[in-house]
């Protein structure tokens, strides 16, 4: 993917990274004690947490550094981290709004994979519409006492620790009765159940809270600013994912473009893998042009071009393998697969459509529906 | 890995922008609409003749600006926004462009970089698709030349072997004007008899590829000004317009739409400013750059200038509203310089995909 010239210190940068990376290569085919255990290589190294500020183990470095960083690893196939929740999520969540203790506290675990974590946001009753969520956190005493249903929690199944959003005041109007709070998940009352998607996998599971205490000094800022927690997160933490994906996407053309190469094709799939071309480098050269707009509503317009490029990418490589797209391949690599994980794409996040709602009202200032 | 404008930059496209909205206003472009289509659009060329805008890509040695292809890109988004004419892109870019790579042996392009003379360039061939066939002399026929009618200066590029192209400077040329899809736009047809033009220059590939993925970038610019002027005026549009009580602007259907412009428009503003950046930057990267550019700016300039009727309603299909001016426009700069086929066609080659 074409792209310009580093400053010399970003040229400096990556260099140590991609020297670093030559000699500590990511696990290949990994479990997950690979994943937990290359996380923390990583950490040692003082690779992790780029764009947290030092005080926090970070390097405050900026997003140019972080597109270096992606772009490296993704080069040098480093897997998805172990702890990839805590780190893009929960991590960015508790230095915006979490107290001292707190981050003092959960931060470095988060950085190292020794605590996994989860988020505990979206419900069967509230997905797009998160704040309609029920899950209900009731005071007693010194504690919450938590009652409620969470689902589309990826990794929950290795997590310790739930950042979840829970509804503390149901008299108020009701982005102002939520309030967020860290649940041990090894809590009396807490299950955790995989949820098994198109393609076999569970990546996310369903958490069920039934009558969990959870200590008040477990809040995540005041009670009611749970709202807040959140979106401040989100809206720090897409531009980094939409980065991560733009760059992830690269790997993908380049295996298309193989493909093709590889089988031959006719005139209208040449034009269809050129489209596919344009549509991925152009994301990054959006994503570089942007910059620092990423932190604001305009990386919605990322997540929908990248899910719906991926998702043309995806179909075009199935179709390249001709009568043998039917038949079954489940390994990770596959076009089978990956087809099959990108259909998510559009909704995960935030689905097209809400997110859409979101550019059509946010950066284009159209008038909001009922208000 | 730097896209943003500078101040300088900024305030260059600030103020061309308030010269063009107020100097190309609404009833200044429908002027192109009937008769006095050549005085209106002359009358803009002198304003910017005044301004020096056809120095900008000029070299310094002939009091050039030798501003750089991304400034130049960032001025024609703002000229696209308001559908100028193509006076500039004759003689501020093709002409330039082509004098630049090819050579000047007359000695035209101060006269050009000053406004004292405006030229434009024929380039393409009646029945060739954006290809220039080997000519073996004696009668050369052009078409689709831009603002040729009143240029005093007409240059014609003539492929006279495989690998060798040469820029002509054009005597005794007949001059036919044609109607154009985009009034906006003037599209004449050129000939001339070879034997008495002058040459003024010679290349190869690389000088004519050059030259047109320069000029394809520019447009490419124009054509995203003007979709991102279609998503304006909608949303102005959406946001007054009231049906069932409401503004229309808060229907679903409306609002996907529009986030769908605006997706596809800052798609192609990358796109075009990633091959100006690459024209002067890292040329080798131009080819593929410049077409993906124009593939973008295509689907941009189209979709938006299509949706923009649809989301006005019936107001929207009316000769009154400006909206048909950028649809025109939209479909006719759709196809110059090569079509999204050819450019994709272009770009499955680079990318080591060759027909079967």
């Amino acid at each position: 993917m074409p792209r310009f010239a580093d400053t010399p210190e970003q040229a400096a940068f990556r260099l140590e990274l991609r020297n670093w990376l030559e000699a500590h290569p990511p696990p290949a085919d990994p479990e997950w004690d690979d994943l937990v255990q290359w996380q923390r290589t990583l950490y040692d190294a003082g690779w992790l947490g780029l764009s947290w500020p030092a005080e926090h183990g970070g390097r405050g470095a900026g997003l140019p550094e972080q597109f270096i960083y992606n772009q490296e690893t993704a080069r040098a196939g480093v897997p998805d981290l172990a702890n990839g929740i805590g780190m893009l999520i929960v991590g960015p969540a508790l230095i915006v709004a979490g107290s001292a203790e707190q981050q003092g506290r959960y931060l470095p675990g988060i950085l190292s994979a020794e605590e996994i974590w989860c988020q505990g946001f979206s419900e069967p009753n509230a997905g797009s519409d998160l704040a309609g969520l029920q899950t209900r956190a009731r005071e007693d005493g010194d504690d919450y006492v938590v009652t409620g249903q969470k689902i589309w929690s990826s990794n929950s199944r290795h997590a310790r620790y739930c950042l979840a959003l829970a509804r503390t005041d149901p008299d108020v109007p009701r982005h102002k009765g939520i309030t967020a709070m860290i649940i041990d998940l090894q809590s009396q009352g807490v299950t955790v159940k995989p949820l098994r998607q198109i393609t076999g996998d569970a990546e996310f599971g369903e958490i069920f809270f039934d009558e969990v205490r959870v200590p008040k000094t477990n809040r995540v800022a005041e009670e009611g600013d749970g709202w807040m927690v959140a979106m401040k997160t989100f809206t720090r933490e897409r531009a980094n994912i939409a980065i991560d994906l733009t760059v992830r996407l690269e790997r993908q053309l380049e295996r298309l473009i193989a493909s093709a190469r590889d089988q031959g094709c006719d005139a209208s799939t040449r034009r269809e893998v050129a489209q596919a071309w344009i549509d991925g480098a152009s994301l990054g050269w959006t994503c570089e042009r942007l910059g620092e707009q990423l932190y604001g509503f305009h990386s919605s317009l990322i997540k929908v071009a990248w899910s719906e490029t991926n998702q043309r990418l995806q179909t075009l490589g199935l179709s390249l393998l001709g009568p043998e797209a039917a038949l079954g391949d489940s390994e990770r690599e596959s076009w089978q697969f990956g087809y099959q994980r990108s259909r998510g794409n559009s909704i995960e996040g935030g689905t097209s459509e809400i997110l859409r709602t979101i550019v059509a009202e946010r950066v284009l200032g159209l008038p909001r529906l009922g208000k | 890995m730097d896209f943003s404008p500078t101040e300088e930059q900024n305030l260059l496209v600030q103020e061309a922008t308030q010269f063009l909205t107020a100097e190309w206003t609404t009833e200044q472009r429908r002027r192109m609409l009937g008769d006095e289509a050549g005085a209106a659009s002359t009358e803009l060329w002198k304003r910017m003749v005044e301004l020096g805008w056809p120095a900008l890509r000029a070299p310094e040695s002939v009091d050039g600006l030798d501003a750089s292809v991304f400034e130049t890109t960032l001025l024609a988004e703002a000229m696209g926004r308001r559908l100028t004419p193509g006076e500039f892109f004759g003689s501020a870019v093709l002409a330039v462009e082509a004098l630049r790579r090819f050579g000047d042996a007359s000695g035209r392009m101060e006269a050009i970089a000053s406004g004292e003379v405006r030229a434009t360039v024929a380039i393409w061939e009646p029945g060739v698709r954006w290809e220039l066939g080997v000519q073996t002399g004696g009668t050369v026929r052009k078409t689709l030349v831009e603002s040729a009618a009143g240029a005093d200066l007409i240059l014609a590029l003539v492929r006279i072997a495989e690998d060798r192209v040469e820029l002509l400077e054009v005597a005794e040329a007949a001059i036919e004007e044609f109607p154009a899809l985009d009034a906006t736009r003037p599209l004449a047809g050129v000939s001339f008899d070879y034997g008495k033009a002058t040459v003024v220059g010679t290349g190869g590939e690389a000088e004519l590829s050059g030259l047109l993925d320069v000029a394809t970038v520019f447009l490419a610019s124009e054509m995203t000004g003007a979709a991102q002027q279609s998503l304006d005026d909608t949303v102005s549009y959406v946001t007054q317009r009231k049906q069932f009580g409401v503004a229309v602007g808060g229907f679903q259907a409306v609002q996907q739409r529009a986030a769908e412009m605006l997706a596809i428009i800052e798609k192609a503003r990358s796109a075009v400013q990633y091959a100006a950046l690459a024209a002067d930057e890292s040329p080798e990267d131009l080819p593929r750059a410049a077409s993906a550019a124009k593939v973008c700016a295509n689907q941009a300039a189209v979709y938006c200038a299509e949706q923009s009727i649809q989301l006005h309603g019936g107001i929207g299909f009316t000769w009154e509203q400006d909206l048909h001016l950028y649809l025109k426009r939209a479909k006719a700069a759709e196809v110059t310089l090569g079509d999204s086929a050819f450019h994709l066609d272009r770009i499955a080659r680079s990318l080591g995909l060759d027909a079967a």
